[in-house]
């Protein structure tokens, strides 16, 4: 039992990087964001992707999507975007007799990866649509409920800039997110390489590696991984103190923070810490594992006050202050 | 991985944590102990530097000693209460060997892991074999504290202050601060003071004179350490007022002497006599009188009739404390008015003699004065010792201090010690409200009363005024005012939240420059109600 655990482990480690191999065939550095995104689909999570327009946050989607060999839509989310644009409506069909009855006619969240493009610039109603799909994995249109086939994984990407006619996602929204990962302006030397890649007569391709039951394999191994308490302790204070005007509060939290992150964020943690050690070859997680995560899985979670906003303080400033200050478990 | 069963990887695992922690708590025990002796020598350099240059009383060292020995013994056994800390050992060998929390998670998995996981079982297994391959002396190396080095600097200090010699400028002065310590000092000044004062009384033939026996006696009670600062200095007055009685005798007669040398400057044979009196010099003016005497019948007629009126002349001055000399100089001249010339030199040289004698007198009195000089000056070096001793208690130990000091004999004596207390004030009740007076005290009395101000205070009664129509009213008066009239369409509890509202959407429009930010945050910050 224990040497199959091993050779599953083994596995994952190996698959995992195959993904990672061959996205970098396609996608120039962004380490971080591809090993991000692997992560929150492994821990059924969900990913958003803030950054720059043209700095490849699309592209990082669809080479995902066509390196798992999973079924792939995109919606480009627009003011006009209508709830039943995404998740479907009820259509009348007629029947070759002639027999005219209403059929479900499945929007583009009936997919494995659905890219959400630019999803805070639809309106809060459509973008609700996706509250339901994101946490219980089902759709409800009228008073049938209809289930998604897993894995079902949203990647939604929005621009800190122009916001202007957007619509923040809402803090509930905000919470179905796994990660929210930021894609930063490429170093001149990975802009070379785009350059070198994207300017010839043919650009490189990604080939599918994994498939959905390999995906699903990986998520169970995932899971079983065991975390000791102390190490679990460890991430929840960190969790709590990003909660103002508690006992475990940091004196930047109860400076500038509004709300602290939920539960969500402490699962994020430690479901994400369980990837991170499997990737190191290890069957624990450890402190160190647990701060990894901190900073794609809580920057979104915590919600600045007035002053913070006033200041522009950085969430992950805050979080780095929290990560330092906060000690490990000594047991 | 698989080589040992759950019970072989418990037990490596905890044995390896035990042998770490072993480890650990004997280099804690070592840190604990380096402490424990830097701070004994430590203290035991304070010590013994105060007590050099303090009158304190410390502990002796090996009372310091054996009580940091008690009390390190008692902390290390308390810090080794509650058994084995294996879950810190385990974190010490996470750190330090980079082993990302591998034996902590398999300590805890240990304590309170499920037994049929088998994940857990491998994580059991991988750090079994993880805790084998750790070289703990590498792990948890033995440390020499490098705080014995400073207790090594601290023990050469004390070492060196051992060698440092009792007698000094400053264990003078703690020991003048001790009446059991007065002895050496003073006593070795005394006696050169009683030679001197001996040496004196020899010279007039007195061996018992009351200052001797004074000074004997002290000397006795300083050898006997019965004496306090306080009688010394008295014993010194007194024995300094007996040797200093017979200058006034010398004087008188050092005037009377003078005026005699100026009677005998007329003569041609008595002025070299004269020049010498003049001087001071008798001994050499008895010498030149017993040669006029052995030489008077070799004297002619004119010369012997012109001393003769000499003689008489001087015979006949009134001077009380020449008297003995004077009346030789009457028989002298008497006898050579009756040409009796072997009585009046015989007279002459009994005039020589009595000249010698005061010349005795004169030195003996030198002497005593002498060694009065030195008694003053070794009763102003023991009053200055004493004083800032006093000084110095008083800065230590305050007031307290200071009258502890008085009871030990260390304080100046009662009457010249003024303490400022209530009994004054007491004795004199102050005066009615507005008069500045009462008893002078302390240096008050030196000028004089003080002078009193006439002052009278008076309770007036202000009437409320009239409220100033131009004060801004309460904010919270003005709110609730107008939301009771019906004035205001927005109700006070409504402001802050449109406020809030305003605030928020004033900081997300982007057209607000990044250096007006601020501005706007603090005008809705100054809006905003106290306590939020």
């Amino acid at each position: 039992m224990i040497t199959e655990i091993a050779n599953r482990i083994d596995l994952f480690t190996d698959q995992f990087q195959d993904v990672r191999e061959e996205i970098s065939k396609v996608i120039v550095g962004n380490r971080e964001i591809i090993d991000g995104t692997l992560i929150s689909l492994l821990a059924k999570g969900h990913v958003l992707l803030e950054g720059i327009p043209g700095i490849g946050k699309t592209k990082i989607v669809a080479t995902v999507a066509d390196v798992l060999h999973l079924d792939f839509s995109r919606v480009q989310f627009t003011p006009d975007l209508m709830p039943g644009d995404i998740v479907g409506s009820d259509v009348v069909h007629e029947s070759d007799t002639g027999e005219k009855h209403l059929a479900f006619q499945p929007g583009p969240i009936f997919t494995n990866i659905l890219l959400a493009d630019e999803i805070n610039r639809a309106t809060p109603k459509t973008q609700s649509a996706l509250l339901e799909a994101m946490q219980e994995r089902s759709v409800t249109v009228g008073t049938t409920t209809h289930r998604l086939r897993p894995p079902f994984f949203v990647l939604a990407t929005q621009n800190p800039l122009e916001m202007e006619g957007t619509y923040p996602l809402p803090e509930a929204q905000l919470d179905r997110f796994f990660y929210k990962l930021r894609i930063e302006y490429p170093e001149p030397d990975d802009m070379h390489e785009i350059m070198d890649r994207t300017t010839r007569r043919e650009e490189p391709q990604a080939a599918t590696v994994l498939d959905r039951d390999q995906i699903l394999v990986m998520r169970d191994t995932a899971r079983s991984v065991p975390i000791a308490r102390p190490v679990q302790d460890y991430a929840i204070r960190l969790t709590l103190a990003t909660h103002p005007d508690t006992p475990h509060a940091h004196p930047m939290t109860n400076r500038y923070v509004r709300f602290g992150a939920s539960p969500r964020g402490t699962q994020a943690l430690v479901i994400g810490g369980k990837v991170s050690a499997l990737l190191n070859g290890r069957v624990h997680v450890s402190c160190e594992d647990v701060r990894a995560m901190l900073l794609p899985a809580l920057r979104h979670r915590v919600l600045l006050n007035f002053e913070g906003e006033a200041d522009r303080v950085d969430p992950d400033m805050i979080l780095t202050s929290i990560m330092d200050d906060v000690p490990e478990p000594t047991q | 991985m698989g080589g040992h069963g759950p019970g072989q990887q418990r037990s490596v695992v905890t044995g390896v944590l035990r042998r770490i922690d072993r480890r650990l708590r004997v280099n804690g025990a070592l840190e604990h102990c380096s402490i424990a002796i830097c701070g004994v020598l430590g203290v035991l350099v304070v010590f013994t530097a105060g007590r050099m240059l303090l009158p304190i009383a410390t502990p002796s060292n090996l009372a310091v000693i054996a009580s940091a020995a008690a009390l390190l013994a008692a902390f290390l056994l308390w810090s080794q209460r509650g058994g084995s800390r294996l879950a810190r050992a385990a974190g010490v060998a996470d750190a330090r060997a980079d082993l990302h929390d591998e034996l902590k998670t398999a300590y805890w998995f240990l304590g309170h892991g499920r037994d049929d996981s088998p994940w857990i079982d491998l994580q059991l297994a991988r750090a079994a074999e993880t805790a084998a391959g750790l070289d703990l002396r590498r792990l948890v190396p033995a440390i020499f504290p490098r705080r014995l080095w400073v207790a090594l600097g601290f023990f050469v200090i004390l070492g060196a202050l051992s060698l440092v010699p009792l007698e000094g400028p400053l264990l003078t002065l703690a020991s003048a601060s001790d009446s059991t310590a007065l002895g050496e000092g003073q006593a070795a000044q005394l006696e050169a003071i009683r030679d001197l004062v001996e040496g004196a009384e020899e010279l007039e033939g007195d061996e018992e004179s009351e200052a001797l026996a004074q000074l004997e006696e002290t000397l006795k009670e300083l050898a006997a350490e019965q004496l306090t600062v306080e009688e010394l200095l008295r014993d010194l007055r007194e024995a300094q007022h007996i040797l200093e009685e017979g200058n006034l005798e010398m004087n008188a007669r050092q005037e009377a002497l003078a005026e005699l040398a100026q009677e005998f400057d007329e003569s041609s044979l008595l002025g070299e006599v004269s020049e010498a009196m003049e001087e001071e010099d008798l001994d050499l003016a008895s010498e030149l009188m017993r040669e006029l005497a052995e030489n008077l019948s070799e004297l002619t007629e004119e010369e012997a009739a012109e001393l003769m009126a000499q003689l008489s002349e001087a015979a006949m001055s009134d001077l009380p404390s020449l008297e003995e000399l004077l009346e030789s100089l009457q028989e002298a001249a008497e006898a050579m008015e009756s040409r009796e010339m072997g009585d009046a030199r015989e007279a002459l040289e009994e005039a020589s003699e009595r000249m010698r004698e005061m010349a005795r007198r004169q030195e003996a009195q030198e002497g005593r004065n002498e060694a009065s000089r030195r008694m003053q000056a070794m009763e102003q070096t023991t009053t200055e010792q004493t004083t800032g001793m006093q000084q110095l208690l008083g800065l230590q130990q305050g007031e307290a201090g200071g009258e502890k000091g008085a009871e030990a004999g260390l304080a100046m004596p009662s009457d010249e010690v003024q303490l400022s207390g209530g009994g004054n004030e007491s004795e004199n009740p102050s005066g009615p409200p507005g008069h500045a007076t009462g008893a002078p005290t302390g240096s008050e009395q030196q000028f004089g009363a003080p002078t009193t101000l006439e002052v009278q205070l008076a309770m007036e009664i202000i009437d409320d005024p009239e409220p100033d129509p131009e004060e801004e009213p309460d904010p919270d008066d003005v709110f609730r005012g107008a939301s009771r009239q019906e004035t205001s369409a927005l109700q006070y509890r409504d402001v802050r939240a449109r406020s809030s509202y305003a605030a928020g959407s004033a900081l997300s429009v982007d057209r607000v420059p990044w250096r007006y930010r601020s501005l706007v945050k603090r005008y809705f910050l100054a809006l905003r109600p106290r306590g939020n």
